[in-house]
């Protein structure tokens, strides 16, 4: 817990430095080709309190986060950036959500049926999907399934563009996403079943009769789980990037979006506030990982975690 | 196919070092005229960009600097991690503790992201600086098979019967422990590579990676996305981005197995 509350301190600092950093004004930028008088920009520079030295900047913001307020934007009308964080989390969350449940059962459904005796042909097709599906940047799935499936593009219009929020919007950037996590579970998951299925109790199963589906999908399964939650847990970071990365080729209104904005905007209470939620969830979805691994495999439990 | 995939990463090796000059195919045999041009076999496979230049032409140039920064990246975060992960799973207690929670902890961060707002912040992006923050991505990752290899090498049998007979710390961690635990390691540096490889692409897809006129693979996919619409083939360089990537992890899974047998 106090490791994760360092990192996120020093998160907000390399974030919020970095970004005030930018070349570019975030005031200048409010007034777009109208050049402001140089009282505008004095005011306004005081109103957000761009005036003072960085280190006041940073230390302003930091109170002010610690006292659980996010800040506000820099615009004409400010908004609280808790609001902004508020608007876009659902969808973000949606993405999050359903992404893993989907990279879970679909690591789990392909790796266990590759690993059926009856189905060779399928093993190797899968083999060479998860290897594609690795090896793909998500950048580039998800902007050639775009290209090639909505209107947007020339492409077919199968799929609603730019994103309006329906269930159908929502296929193109999820199977970018899933195709993204599931590939690199379906080979670990995969290796980690055949040295599973080598050990005795696999040959025993084998032995007194049980299916290949049963001792495939639910005994070797359970016991090759470790290292692929393990995995999950600590690939977070990672969904979360692709996350970010779909919302912005598909124009979702998310986070990710929230974020990169805030980027281009120079605003750097957005930019902090966004990425801290993030990574937020990612650490308590670490979290929650160890303690499914912990459930599944009891030698992971640690002294004193009830009886044993 | 592990050869294969192999020769692959070899032919890509060798256009990333002599791609500069293709004779006859300078980049400055652009001409506007041709702009957009399809694809027209077997001259101009790729056909070309908006400037009139040769796409393959271009994309085999880009060759250099994509996996430059794969190469780089992996150099950087193997230099970071290779003692560290060393040092905390051979000693133990909690200096291995603390490591391994910072892991954990930077693992759970989106790197890539902070490394986009990071990046942007910057006028001169160059590959040095790039592959930089692809270490920062990556270091954690080799950081954590080197710790789990050197602990578990550490309680071998023949690490006791060094220690017994009186080799030194430095001795029994280079001599006895080092050259069982980097086998380990060996087989997440591809994947990890095409990771880098495709985080770059990413990094100049959004404008924050390299720029022009450094040519990558990436920068080349980012010029394209403007331009989807009128010239379909500008998505082609993404063809050796895949190729490679490929190759890199078909490499890395036969070499997990073989580690493990």
């Amino acid at each position: 817990m106090l490791q994760a509350l360092v990192t996120l301190l020093a998160l907000t600092l390399v974030v919020h430095a970095g970004i005030s950093l930018i070349p570019g004004d975030p005031i200048r930028a409010l007034f777009g080709f109208v050049p402001p008088s140089p009282e505008e920009l004095e005011a306004l520079r005081a109103r957000f309190r761009l005036d003072q030295p960085y280190p006041v900047q940073y230390l302003t913001y930091l109170t002010q986060l610690l006292q659980g307020n996010l800040g506000v934007t820099i615009s004409f009308t400010p908004q609280p950036v808790s609001s902004g964080v508020g608007a876009t989390l659902p969808t973000t969350a949606v993405l999050i959500g359903i992404g893993l449940v989907l990279q879970v059962t679909t690591a789990y459904g392909v790796a266990v049926v590759s690993m059926l005796r009856r189905f060779r042909l399928v093993s190797v097709l899968t083999w060479w999907a998860a290897v594609a599906a690795t090896a793909a940047p998500v950048i580039f799935t998800a902007w050639a399934l775009r290209s090639y499936f909505t209107l947007g593009y020339q492409g077919l219009d199968w799929f609603p563009y730019p994103f309006d929020g329906t269930p159908e919007a929502y296929v193109l950037p999820m199977i970018a996403l899933v195709a993204m996590l599931a590939g690199p579970v379906v080979l670990l998951f995969r290796s980690e079943l055949l040295d599973t299925l080598q050990s005795t109790f696999a040959k025993f199963a084998v032995a007194s009769g049980h299916s290949d589906l049963r001792i495939v999908g639910v005994h070797a399964a359970k016991a090759s789980a470790g290292p692929v939650i393990a995995y999950l847990g600590a690939s977070l970071g990672y969904l979360m990037t692709g996350v970010v990365i779909v919302e912005a080729i598909y124009d979702i209104p998310g986070v990710g979006n929230l974020i990169l904005d805030g980027v281009a905007r120079r605003d750097r209470a957005v930019v902090v506030g966004g990425v801290l939620v993030i990574s937020v969830l990612a650490i308590l979805g670490g979290m929650a990982a160890d303690i499914v691994a912990a459930m599944l495999d009891p030698r992971l439990r640690l002294e004193g975690d009830g009886p044993r | 196919m592990t050869v294969g995939a192999a020769s692959v990463l070899a032919a890509a090796a060798v256009l990333a070092i002599f791609s500069e000059a293709p004779a006859g195919l300078a980049p400055s045999g652009c001409s506007l005229d041709r702009s957009l041009n399809p694809p027209s076999f077997p001259e101009h496979a790729f056909g070309f960009d908006l400037q009139g230049c040769d796409l393959l032409v271009l994309t085999m140039a880009g060759t250099r600097n994509s996996l430059l920064v794969g190469i780089l990246a992996t150099i950087f975060a193997l230099a970071v991690a290779v003692p560290v992960g060393t040092t905390s799973g051979f000693v133990g207690g909690w200096l291995d503790a603390l490591v391994g929670r910072l892991v954990d902890l930077v693992t759970a961060l989106p790197i890539i992201l902070i490394g986009l707002v990071i990046l942007s912040a910057l006028d001169e992006r160059g590959v040095l600086l790039v592959a930089i923050v692809m270490a920062v991505a990556a270091w954690p990752i080799y950081t954590r098979v080197i710790r789990a290899a050197t602990s578990r090498e550490s309680e071998q049998a023949h690490v006791d019967a060094a220690r017994a007979l009186g080799a030194s710390r430095p001795r029994l961690l280079l001599r006895h422990v080092l050259p069982g635990s980097l086998g380990s390691v060996i087989a997440v540096i591809p994947p990890t590579i095409a990771f880098t490889i495709g985080a770059e692409a990413l990094l100049s897809f959004l404008g924050a990676g390299l720029q022009l006129p450094d040519v990558s693979w990436g920068v080349l996919l980012a010029e394209a996305q403007r331009y989807i619409r009128e010239a379909p083939h500008l998505m082609l360089p993404g063809l050796f981005l895949l190729v490679v990537t490929g190759a890199l992890v078909v490499v890395g899974e036969s070499a997990r197995v073989r580690v493990r047998d």
